[in-house]
């Protein structure tokens, strides 16, 4: 179960990492360099692009054999924790190397054969599109539709007694996708005009075709969302409806909204690519210089937005120059940090750390003393005490699991939710309480007894 | 028509702005009665602050250029040729060029050939390539 987690999570890593080198080749970005559109198939440059992706290649084969080792370190929680971010601090920091490195060539030969034309300092404006700007994207009014929708689950909960709390889940969940895509449909909105050629019409057909069909995706994410759940939530109220059921077509559901949206951005760099191809009288924008590295942040003091469209690929991403984007990028870095040492700490606490747990009793209430996961119970609530010398299995809920000792919240095979607290070395005492099993043993077997000659004593008072 | 500015250039950008849709204006890219942008999306657009684009807006208005209006925003005056004639500023523009042009020992005819020349093509790209530099 661990090891598909982790050989999934590593997976998905080194994929997106080559998938990253691969960009678009829709556009005019190769390696986070903007190049003119008649040098794209330039033999110089085809070749340090396939270069630069063969290198990532051999970084990915070379990072998944790096990655075999975790899987024979999975019962020490701690070093295969470490040996993960370690891992993964070392394919970044190699792709970083990798993909400087070809970008400062492809940057030097653009440099040696004068492809640059302007500079990030020049903004162009054509006046006639940022007139017309709000006009492009689709009324805001049609968001009254999903919004209502969304709202329904609400109603038929309030109409309803049993299955409530569910439809008041699915009453949020409307309610946040909706909000959501209203926030990026103002984004897209909010978005600057781009000027590409010294023709106005051109210029309303590009930007048209990004805060047209951009508003319209999200306007299409919220109807579906709300209508869908509305149908979902409706059919919960009147005929009920298997939870596993539920839940997959809400995931079927939100594949389909990632779908419309992908789609639309789609649509839009077709769109705005046949107009750049037709494009004779072209104002081509060079970038570069605004952008740190060719592609991972926007930073150009000359721009006061916090965030921009990204350059290569869909959504946004921040300014690193602005107040609020450098406030962003030191949060997450602290943030980060923070969880990086707090994760490792625990794991090297749980697995080598001192762990004490501890029964004691005063009157009437029992107290199990722990790290994190301690609780305590009253002695007449206690139904039924046993020495089992077993436990078949279990998944852990919330809790630390090692070789050594389980304790926190699990749920056991054969018995449902319960506490453990247990080393590994004698049976244990599985104390029966109402809808909670609690396991628990001492350190020695003598100590074991102890406790169960304690609790004895407590249940026949 | 295309404004083009620069961001870390001497002139200021509410100077540049101005100068920029005089010239559009007198090279026609700017038709009379035509309407600009208003000032909240000039300022979204370029990534200023919105007073800039207010400053550059009230000189133009100043100047008899532009007329603002509350419900309809910003446009180009439709009665621009008949309105105040800007002479004294253009004397005192005029005649530092023909002192420095006489300076250098540019005689008449030159100068007034290079006047009709200019006169005649009205070039905004001129403008933005020399604000560009």
């Amino acid at each position: 179960m661990l090891g598909w987690t982790f050989g999934i999570v590593m997976a998905i890593f080194l994929v997106s990492l080559y998938a990253s080198s691969l960009g678009n080749t829709q556009t005019n970005i190769r390696i986070g360099v903007s190049l003119p559109h008649e040098v794209l198939n330039n033999g110089e440059v085809e070749h340090i692009v396939k270069k630069y992706r063969n290198t990532l290649m051999k970084m990915v084969l070379a990072g998944a054999v790096a990655g075999i080792p975790l899987f024979f370190l999975l019962s020490y929680m701690s070093i295969t924790i470490i040996y993960l971010f370690t891992w993964i601090g070392l394919l970044m920091y190699a792709f970083s190397r990798i993909y400087s490195k070809y970008h400062r060539k492809l940057l030097s030969l653009k440099k040696d054969n004068r492809w640059f034309r302007s500079n990030a300092r020049i903004v162009t404006i054509d006046t006639k599109v940022s007139r017309l700007k709000d006009t492009l994207p689709i009324s805001a009014k049609w968001f009254i539709l999903p919004v209502l929708l969304s709202l329904s689950p609400f109603l038929f909960a309030y109409f309803d007694n049993n299955a409530d709390v569910v439809l008041i889940s699915l009453g949020i969940m409307a309610v946040v996708s909706t909000l959501v895509s209203i926030l990026l449909y103002r984004m897209v909105c909010d978005e600057r005009t781009v000027s590409i050629s010294q023709d106005t019409s051109v210029n309303m057909a590009y930007n048209s075709a990004r805060k047209s069909t951009l508003s319209r995706g999200w306007l299409s994410f919220a109807l579906l969302e709300s209508v869908i759940i509305t149908v979902i939530s409706f059919i919960m109220w009147q005929f009920g409806m298997p939870i596993v059921l539920m839940v997959i077509m809400l995931l079927v559901l939100s594949l389909l909204g990632i779908v419309i949206i992908f789609a639309s951005y789609q649509k839009v760099q077709e769109k705005q690519q046949s107009l750049k191809d037709l494009e004779s009288n072209s104002v081509y924008v060079d970038d570069d210089s605004g952008w740190e590295n060719g592609m991972l942040f926007y930073n150009n003091p000359y721009d006061q937005r916090t965030m921009v469209e990204k350059r290569v690929g869909y959504g946004y991403t921040i300014n690193i120059a602005s107040k609020g984007g450098k406030a962003f990028i030191y949060g997450t870095f602290g943030f980060v940090a923070l969880i990086l040492v707090g994760v490792t700490g625990m794991g090297l606490w749980a697995d080598f750390g001192e762990v004490e747990m501890k029964m004691v009793s005063d009157n009437n209430i029992i107290e199990i003393q722990a790290p994190m996961y301690g609780y305590q119970f009253k002695a007449d609530d206690i139904i039924s005490i046993d020495m089992v010398d077993d436990i078949a299995g279990g998944i852990r809920t919330n809790g630390i699991s090692t070789e050594r000792y389980s304790l926190g919240n699990f749920n056991i095979d054969g018995y449902g939710k319960s506490k453990l607290y247990i080393t590994r070395n004698s049976p244990y005492i599985l104390i029966e309480l109402n809808g909670l099993y609690v396991f628990i043993n001492g350190e020695t077997e003598a100590q074991t007894q102890s406790y169960y000659n304690q609790l004895a004593g407590l249940m026949g008072d | 028509m295309i404004l083009q500015l620069n961001m870390s250039s001497d002139t200021p950008i509410y100077m540049q702005l101005r100068n920029q849709i005089v010239m559009g204006i007198g090279s026609g890219e700017l038709k009379t009665g035509e309407g600009l942008p208003s000032v909240r999306q000039l300022a979204v657009d370029i990534g200023i602050n919105m007073m800039t684009v207010s400053k550059a807006y009230n000189i133009l208005k100043n100047e008899g250029y532009i007329e603002i209006d509350r419900r309809h925003g910003a446009k180009v005056r439709e009665d621009l040729d008949s309105n105040r004639k800007p002479t004294e500023k253009l004397e005192y523009g005029l005649s530092l060029l023909a002192a420095e042009s006489k300076a250098k020992g540019m005689d008449k005819e030159t100068f007034l050939k290079i006047c009709e020349k200019t006169f005649n093509d009205i070039n905004t790209q001129k403008l933005k390539e020399h604000r560009a530099c």
